[in-house]
């Protein structure tokens, strides 16, 4: 079920409309369990099952590994939750791409080739993945006391606000919300009454409203330049590319954060605070900043769980760059089974070892003067997302000569001036979008917390700028939406 | 819960739905598709140079702007205009010759396919507006009510009004901006007549695709009225000193193999007797790109950006007939 449909917003109300009902406490966690269910059942279907099997296998496992006494069965329960875990996420995502690869190498050997597996990849795998295996990780590192009820830590996996797409949800701090009181590790007060309380109500529905907006105003209407574009970027000049690469960024920033958005406004609503997935990264200043504020539960968990592993600064500098190499690429490498993924993760690999070793072999420029001026700043800023599009040509581009000819045409300036005029007359409207794009983000960075501001405004005010946006969207819905980008993922 | 916010929730979204239903109501009542399609003809008359692509949505599918690049860089200042409609026969663009000669343009290519010369079936599709059906369901109880009463136009929603609202609001801002109501070309970054169906903005695996062919059969109808319409097309534009080319349009190979063989027969006789009877070439595109993961389905190439190479073979025929 996507978010951008009718159907989405009729669940969405009769799941509201079930919890103001009926307030017994334990019918609304149920109820709660079975929407999340039937919202994932309703997009994938008999995949359902894959949700349930994980959520068992975790959820047994990380009682074992907490009550076991010896370290060495610890770490084999979790060796069974990783093997479990990132088993099911290879095989349904990473199978097919194995076999392609390993075709092409047999076939220079003459080997036969191997058939396709027949399989779809359950949406939002990739998510739940990430949220289970830090359930366990947690626990085996004693940071947290595995959930008592099945059905707790079953809503905690299967949440569907956030199921499909993230926010990567820790249990600490998900499951505690399930509960009146928490202490330390434990959160086994009385179990909470979902209230749906007038401000979270108005924060939520201000939130969702941005998410859609971001989503079904900019993103899908940013993404024919985009798609015309990257599409097949062999005939385009270097003006065109480059509106090309901005274009994308705009539409994956706008999709993926929109999705963001409905999810923590619609949690919200059920009174469940997520954390946040991005904080305007086309402010960065450096490429370590665009990863604090760049789906940030994915950076964290990376940061968490493979970086900190393996050893993080901790150790000798090169190391560090490797490292830094490592979980990017391994990080590339989650957003899909194609090697363009494999080459954005590497890129930004590299631009963050490469500012790293900059700062550690110039030290000086750390707290140099030139940037804390705005002038500093700004110009930090340009090179930074420089860089950071010049990387969503290789997120968008698969094929590999198509890629190498848009990234050349991107650093080798290359114009032709009757070329660039025909895109600029036939795409006013998308290049309109990402002016009113830059403008407003420009507004919500001079202005922190805009969505909150916003829902403390009067009733009456209030459902003016709802309207707003809502007009916005009606009229400028595109009659063939593009998909969450997130969701293949 | 505030029942106060829900109402004015309730309200902000109900009062967006009827804004947006009357503006299209207005829209759609002034601005007639087919009229525009006539004065668009009349327009474009002082575009020089200019190429027109007529057929249903297996033309339609053509990336122009992809074809005006590829001349350009060739060298050739050309504008190609794809004016095809999903749906369309050759009927369609029988009955639109005149428009078509008194807009003058140096060729015009025509894109045929052996479902073109068929008896035409009406599909029915899932309506994406199911939920204000309800208000059909409310006319139909209005008629029942009373003998000699009728459904209100009042309450029959006009579900097109929602379909693609972005494309009205922005002939809408033009029309504010210009004053010109009819002109729409160039709202649309390709195709001015056509906004296409969802389906055609995919991409089935070429190996799925063949494990879903069966047997495929159309029932070609020889010496239909279809085909007497193409002879008429092609003819009247040469006789007005219109270059006209024929290409088959390109259909992936689990539909080839697995045609029926007298059929294949039947169409390539066709083929035969169009050639023979207007003394032009077909440019048999039909085989050519059916190796291709292009196709969004059995017979036709995506509108994705992987189906240029559909647009770049027609640059090329159209140079190699502007060379001839």
């Amino acid at each position: 079920m996507l978010f951008n449909t009718i159907d989405f917003v009729i669940f969405f109300i009769l799941i509201l409309t079930g919890i103001s009902i009926y307030k017994n406490k334990k019918f609304q966690h149920f109820f709660l369990l079975g929407a999340s269910y039937f919202f994932f059942f309703y997009s994938s279907n008999y995949l359902v099952s894959l949700l349930l099997v994980s959520s068992l296998l975790d959820f047994y496992l990380g009682q074992a590994i907490w009550n076991s006494k010896s370290s060495q069965r610890k770490k084999s329960l979790l060796v069974i939750s990783l093997v479990g875990n990132l088993g099911l996420l290879g095989f349904f995502k990473y199978a097919n791409f194995s076999i392609e690869q390993f075709n092409s190498i047999g076939s220079s050997l003459g080997w036969p080739n191997l058939e396709f597996l027949e399989i779809i990849l359950p949406i939002g795998i990739s998510f739940y993945t990430f949220q289970t295996l830090s359930y366990t990780i947690d626990i085996y590192r004693g940071k947290l006391k595995p959930s008592d009820s099945l059905k707790e830590y079953a809503l905690f996996v299967s949440f569907f606000p956030q199921l499909v797409a993230g926010p990567i949800v820790r249990a600490s701090e998900f499951l505690p919300q399930l509960r009146e009181k928490v202490e330390n590790l434990s959160f086994h007060g009385n179990i909470r009454q979902i209230i749906i309380h007038n401000s979270n109500l108005k924060l939520g529905v201000t939130l969702m409203a941005f998410g859609f907006f971001k989503k079904m105003f900019i993103a899908d209407n940013i993404a024919p330049l985009a798609n015309y574009v990257l599409g097949g970027p062999l005939t385009h000049e270097s003006f065109t590319i480059i509106l090309g690469a901005i274009a994308f960024g705009i539409q994956i920033y706008s999709d993926f954060s929109g999705y963001s958005d409905i999810a923590i406004g619609a949690a919200l609503i059920l009174g469940f605070k997520l954390p946040i997935n991005f904080n305007k990264p086309y402010f960065a200043s450096s490429p370590s900043d665009f990863w604090r504020r760049w789906h940030i539960s994915l950076s964290r968990w990376l940061r968490d769980y493979l970086y900190i592993p393996l050893g993080g600064n901790r150790i000798s500098e090169s190391r560090t760059y490797f490292n830094l190499a490592t979980v990017m690429f391994l990080g590339g490498l989650w957003h899909g089974a194609s090697w363009n993924f494999v080459v954005w993760g590497m890129l930004h690999g590299l631009y963050l070892a490469i500012h790293k070793m900059i700062l550690d072999k110039v030290p000086f420029l750390k707290n140099h003067p030139i940037f804390k001026t705005k002038f500093g700043f700004i110009v930090s800023v340009l090179v930074t997302q420089y860089f950071v599009f010049l990387a969503w040509i290789a997120f968008r581009v698969k094929n590999f000569y198509e890629l190498r000819y848009a990234m050349e045409k991107y650093i080798f300036l290359d114009f032709e001036y009757e070329l660039t005029l025909r895109v600029i007359e036939q795409y006013r409207f998308e290049l309109f979008i990402m002016i009113l794009f830059f403008s407003l983000q420009f507004i919500s960075y001079k202005q922190p917390n805009l969505p909150e501001r916003i829902s403390k405004y009067k009733l009456p005010f209030w459902g003016i700028f709802i309207l707003f946006i809502l007009l916005g969207i009606f009229f400028f819905y595109d009659g063939n939406p593009e998909d969450f980008i997130y969701f293949q993922f | 819960m505030n029942l106060k916010i829900v109402g004015v929730l309730a309200i902000c979204f109900t009062m967006g739905i009827v804004f947006l239903y009357v503006v299209n109501d207005w829209y759609n009542t002034n601005f007639d598709v087919e009229k525009q399609r006539l004065n668009w003809y009349s327009e474009v008359v002082e575009t020089p140079n200019k190429v027109f692509l007529i057929g249903n949505s297996r033309v339609y599918v053509v990336d122009e702007l992809h074809i005006s690049h590829h001349l350009f860089q060739s060298g050739k200042n050309i504008t190609v205009y794809d004016l095809a409609i999903g749906a369309k026969m050759l009927n369609y663009w029988q009955n639109h010759l005149d428009e078509i000669v008194f807009s003058n343009p140096e060729m015009v290519i025509v894109g045929i396919d052996p479902q073109d010369f068929i008896v035409p079936k009406k599909e029915i599709e899932r309506n994406p507006y199911w939920f204000l059906e309800v208000n059909t369901f409310l006319a139909k109880g209005i008629t029942s009510i009373g003998e000699n009463s009728h459904p209100s136009d009042f309450w029959r929603f006009d579900t097109n009004n929602f379909k693609n609202p972005k494309l009205s609001s922005l002939k809408i801002i033009q029309f504010l901006e210009t004053g010109v109501s009819e002109k729409n070309f160039n709202l649309i970054p390709t195709q001015p007549f056509d906004s296409g169906s969802e389906k055609l903005y995919y991409i089935i695996d070429l190996d799925r695709l063949d494990k879903l062919t069966e047997k495929s059969q159309i029932d070609i109808i020889p010496n239909s009225s279809e085909e007497s319409a193409l002879i008429e097309i092609i003819q009247t534009l040469k006789k007005n000193n219109i270059n006209v080319i024929l290409v088959t349009t390109p259909r992936p190979y689990p539909f080839l193999e697995n045609w029926d063989i007298d059929e294949k027969k039947i169409w390539d006789d066709l083929l035969v007797r169009i050639e023979k009877q207007t003394q032009i070439k077909i440019y048999p595109l039909q085989n050519q790109l059916s190796d291709l993961n292009i196709f969004a389905d059995n017979s036709h190439v995506t509108r994705l950006p992987e189906g240029k190479i559909y647009a770049e073979e027609l640059a090329k025929i159209i140079l190699l007939e502007l060379d001839n």
